[in-house]
């Protein structure tokens, strides 16, 4: 079990701000953290890694991290960290950038066959390409058979191919050593792939607690199928009306009365919704 | 999903709604839409969707209803679930599958070779590909 429950003023962009976290999390779960940027997810992490410093404590089994007495040091704190931008030495070959963390050949060339890596172990890291070079930094933050790994944005720098093959990587390292993991995302699908438990942060506190499923999936009601959108047209088309609605990239329409297209402004936010039985899917 | 193809014989098109009619079964069977795709015109075979859950079944035909597009099919098989029930249906050669509640299965006491109609709305069938021009 770890448990956290820190304090921290912050000063956003959006002006000063109170990180305030209580939260348990159970040995070998996966959670995502997930919340708009800004919101403190980033800080939570550092501060778990003892990168920076905050008020309150954090247990972690029966080993104190941080009280009022003690602030273990992120060397002590037996913790992997994933950076986006990898970090690896450049001057190191990808199996001295593993040994540097400890010296366990055996588990190095286990990490590195896992991920497809052996053939390059004796290779710099600048010739390998993005995905390559963040298997290797998730393949180092594994040396020390961490407690806890804390990854930030791991993913969100390489091609969604890349993505979706790293993530499945991720998948099976959890699986093998079931170290604690604690990932900053912002990809719903990545989110619903890996993590057993999503806690999204808004402005430094926790917002939404629960599964992928429980907090991802947008509803309305019995609707299943719900996407939030700008409305931008309202088209006469006889005795109805069309609604045009931008979501994410797309424009979709959609056939509304004419009485509801008197009540609406464009511009204004609004919900497109049905329930799940009525969309068809069909294969790219 | 169903699928089945069908020919375009009229389109009648007013701001920005559209009303095709197609040949197939045998029969007229009318869609209505938003703007049309490309290579969608009279004369254009097509192959129609249209989802299981919105796919009627009586048991003869109706006039007291509005949904115009009425076919007759045999039933193929009925498979009952706790809630839902599938029900296989076939229209010459094509098979379609309409998914009811179980209770409005057992109402009509749906079993093989019983013969249908099956009912779609103009608004829920839709073009899923075009053919040919």
């Amino acid at each position: 079990m770890i448990a956290i429950n820190i304090n921290k003023k912050l000063h956003g962009s959006s002006g000063a701000m109170l990180l305030e976290v209580d939260l348990h999390i159970k040995e070998g779960d996966f959670v995502a953290l997930a919340g708009e940027s800004g919101s403190g997810k980033t800080t939570l992490l550092r501060i778990l890694a003892g990168l920076e410093e905050a008020k309150g404590t954090i247990k972690v089994a029966d080993e104190v991290w941080q009280d009022t007495k003690t602030c273990l040091k992120p060397q002590s704190r037996g913790i992997g960290f994933v950076f986006q931008d990898y970090a690896l030495f450049p001057n190191m070959t990808i199996e001295e950038n593993l040994l540097f963390v400890a010296k366990d050949k055996a588990l190095a060339s286990h990490l590195l066959e896992l991920t497809g890596l052996d053939s390059l172990k004796n290779r710099l890291p600048n010739i390998l390409s993005g995905g390559q070079q963040q298997r290797v930094s998730l393949c180092r933050a594994l040396m020390n058979r961490p407690k806890v790994l804390l990854m930030d944005e791991p993913l969100s720098a390489l091609d969604p191919a890349m993505r979706t093959k790293l993530q499945h990587e991720i998948l099976a390292l959890h699986k093998e050593f079931g170290t604690t993991t604690i990932m900053v995302s912002h990809d719903p699908s990545e989110i619903y792939r890996l993590a057993g438990r999503v806690v999204v942060l808004n402005h430094g506190s926790i917002i939404k607690d629960g599964t992928p499923k429980e907090v991802l999936l947008q509803t309305s009601g019995s609707q299943k199928f719900t996407f939030e959108g700008e409305l931008l047209d309202l088209l006469q088309a006889g005795v109805v009306n069309i609604a045009v609605v931008s979501i994410g990239q797309q424009l979709v329409e959609v056939v509304i009365t004419q009485s509801q297209a008197k009540s609406l402004v464009l511009g204004q936010r609004v919900r497109v919704s049905t329930k799940a039985f009525a969309p068809i899917l069909t294969q790219e | 999903m169903n699928t089945f193809e069908a020919k375009i014989v009229a389109i009648e098109t007013h701001e920005h709604l559209s009303l095709v009619d197609f040949e197939v079964f045998g029969q007229t069977v009318s869609m209505v839409s938003l703007g049309l795709g490309e290579g969608v015109k009279v004369g254009s075979s097509v192959i129609l969707a249209l989802n299981p859950t919105q796919l009627i079944v009586a048991k003869e035909p109706t006039t007291i209803l509005s949904i115009t597009n009425q076919i007759k099919a045999t039933v193929r098989s009925c498979e009952n679930g706790i809630l839902l029930s599938s029900v296989k249906l076939l229209v010459g050669d094509v098979e379609l599958e309409s998914i009811i509640t179980r209770e409005a299965a057992d109402r009509l006491a749906l079993k093989e070779h019983d013969s249908v109609t099956v009912l779609m709305q103009p608004s829920e069938l839709s073009i899923s590909k075009v053919l040919s021009c």
